[in-house]
């Protein structure tokens, strides 16, 4: 008996644990839950597709977005140029097309940016060599609104000099604060977006068994009943355990 | 047994038992027990067809997909949904009809999944004390028990994979407590019953038929079986979409799609023929498998997967039958193990999220975020070849059980 009640304490013990080993496997954490999906918007050499956030957390360090890429057929690079709110190029992440599967979600990972709570920022997602005929679709939360100005702090994301821009120049013009400055084409972009925030895995450990806890205890009704359900038990075998001793 | 004994031998294995359950029910999920209790609701409503009534309602309902089983997993599942309302409260329809990621972060999931799952602890008890009566030894009663019970791959597949396969597979067991017994009857109508769940337990029909001792008696074991599965689907029949979603659909004709192309049209069902040769030869010798129908039930089933691409809450079929070689041939305890943990990780390496970390979303939707076995063998070589492989250990590992069983020969 006491084999078995070592092996039970092995098996429930790994299913409690499971979630704290499989918690270093989680490099970032999402700040928040995708929103549900709505149509798409094409990226392509004259379509880029902004959008501005606050972070939730420090150590920044991606934007994840939902892409259609039917059959694999946009095999170009897709680019999330992330801003601050004085247009300073901060980041730059690219996935290629050959790896995007259709509908995949896809995330774009920079280097952290330590002191991001509560600040804002924009990302511009482009994709300047693909056509628009076999360019790859961001979902979008809901439908854009083509051509508006997309201003942060009074003045236009600006895309950096050194990234690959030869052909998106056509919709850019250039401004005495930034090197290119975006004017047309860029979409009023309610993005389906996830950011992510680098984490120590201790942190990640920490807030899964807080949230655990936290949302199995919230539904109080049911929290007391599986005590009692667990602590029934648990009197009942010391009982029978007893009662076979006898 | 006496009421004594069993308290004294059984009642704390069956505490730790449920215990060990109830610490792992309220937190793993996997979409099928939310989908199917989902489609259950509606009986609730009157809906008695559901095919039908989700065929013309698709348009309008968060989950999209078919009810792909037969007729009685609907009513039992939600009949059970009817009397466990109360307990599951108000929110749970809005659960059930939140198809978004965000469901998961419901505060209510946790009571939702305890109580969906409560039938199938029921059922698992059940086999548990089904595969002890195939033994008069104490000793090997205990060891079955203990092995039904506290064996972490059944464990997975009812509690984590949760779907309702644990009923059909229950039907079969007692079908063959019954075949043991020589009622042969009652072994058909179990089978009958089970189909009535899911279609596979018809595939031991014919071989029960060789057990029955004249023609009379085969006649009567077809019609009880069939007819059972016929009266329960007979409602269905007229409804195109419960032929095609059910009775058609790719689960059900899963065992078809193997072949060897033979030319004009014509092909080698490569699933079916062992399947045929098992019969025939099982037919004509007299052999140890012929007097053991477990061991049948177990070759029957081994030989299925081994040449089919089959879902991992399948191994469940195949897990009492397992055990039961486990403790009656321990000689063949290296394989029969073998074989389980093969069978099962099989499916984990397949490319699908639900099938590893995403099981672990009740407790924190980070979990999504975790690369699965699919992506990480990927990052150094290709995965389906790691399937392929342990697909075709498997099936070899099968052969040779088959064998072994087969040339204990007594003719």
């Amino acid at each position: 008996m006491s084999r078995l009640i070592l092996l039970s304490i092995l098996i429930a013990g790994l299913a409690i644990l499971l979630p704290a080993i499989l918690s270093f496997g989680i490099r970032v954490i999402p700040g928040q839950v995708q929103p549900s999906m709505g149509m798409t918007e094409r990226i392509y050499s004259t379509s880029v597709v902004t959008e501005v956030f606050s972070a939730n957390r420090n150590n920044l360090s991606g934007i994840g977005v939902s892409l259609k890429n039917p059959n694999l057929q946009n095999k170009q690079d897709v680019v999330v140029s992330l801003f601050n709110d004085n247009s300073e190029l901060l980041g730059q992440s690219t996935v290629n097309g050959a790896s995007i599967p259709d509908g995949g979600f896809i995330k774009f990972i920079f280097e952290p940016i330590r002191n991001s709570e509560g600040k804002n920022f924009v990302f511009v997602l482009s994709s300047i060599w693909s056509h628009q005929s076999d360019a790859t679709e961001v979902f979008y939360v809901n439908e854009p609104v083509k051509n508006p100005q997309k201003l942060l702090n009074g003045k236009a994301p600006c895309l950096s000099k050194t990234s690959d821009l030869k052909i998106i120049m056509v919709d850019l013009k250039v401004d005495q604060n930034c090197t290119l400055l975006l004017v047309e084409n860029s979409q009023k972009a309610n993005v389906s977006y996830v950011t992510f925030y680098k984490a120590s895995p201790l942190l990640i450990i920490q807030e899964v068994y807080s949230g655990w806890w936290n949302r199995l205890y919230a539904d109080k009704s049911f929290f007391v009943t599986y005590l009692l359900i667990i602590a029934t038990l648990v009197g009942g075998l010391v009982l029978a355990a007893r009662s076979k001793s006898n | 047994m006496t009421i004594e004994l069993f308290i004294k031998k059984y009642l704390p294995i069956i505490i730790l038992a449920v215990l060990v359950r109830v610490a792992i029910m309220p937190f793993y999920f996997h979409p099928d027990i939310k989908t199917y209790y989902f489609q259950a609701s509606f009986l609730q409503n009157g809906v008695v067809n559901i095919y039908s009534f989700l065929e013309s309602n698709k348009s309008k309902l968060p989950l999209k997909e078919d009810f792909v089983y037969f007729p009685l997993s609907y009513y039992f599942l939600g009949s059970y949904e009817i009397l466990a309302s109360p307990f599951l409260g108000s929110s749970f329809k809005d659960w059930l009809y939140d198809a978004n990621a965000t469901s998961m972060e419901n505060l209510g999931v946790f009571r939702y999944l305890f109580i969906l799952k409560i039938p199938y602890l029921l059922l698992d008890i059940t086999i548990a004390f089904l595969l002890m009566s195939f033994f008069s030894s104490q000793e090997q009663k205990k060891k079955i028990f203990i092995l039904w019970l506290f064996n972490p791959i059944s464990l997975a597949i009812i509690y984590v994979y949760s779907n309702l396969d644990i009923i059909p597979v229950s039907l079969t067991l007692l079908s063959l407590v019954f075949l043991q017994r020589k009622h042969m009857l009652l072994s058909a109508l179990c089978l009958g019953l089970g189909a009535g769940f899911k279609a596979y337990p018809l595939i031991f029909l014919p071989f029960l038929l060789i057990y029955a001792e004249n023609l009379r008696e085969k006649i009567k074991a077809v019609l009880v079986s069939l007819g059972t599965t016929l009266v329960i689907i007979a409602p269905f029949l007229l409804s195109p979409s419960f032929k095609q979603e059910t009775l058609l659909s790719g689960l059900t004709t899963r065992m078809l799609l193997p072949t060897i192309n033979l030319g004009f049209g014509e092909t080698i069902l490569v699933a079916i023929m062992p399947l045929a040769l098992l019969f025939f030869y099982t037919l004509i010798r007299n052999n140890t498998i012929k007097k053991e129908p477990t061991y049948l039930f177990l070759v029957i089933l081994l030989l299925l997967f081994s040449f089919i691409h089959f879902h991992i809450q399948w191994i469940l079929w195949i897990m009492p039958f397992l055990i039961l070689t486990l403790v009656k041939k321990p000689q063949l305890g290296k394989l029969v193990l073998f074989l389980l943990v093969t069978a099962f990780l099989i499916p984990i390496f397949y490319n699908d999220l639900s099938m590893s970390v995403s099981t672990l979303r009740p407790i924190s939707s980070w979990f999504t975020l975790v690369p699965i076995p699919y992506k990480i063998v990927n990052f150094i070589y290709d995965p389906y070849i790691i399937q392929s492989l342990l697909h075709t250990f498997f099936a070899s590992a099968t052969l040779i059980v088959t064998w072994v069983l087969l040339k204990e020969d007594n003719l």
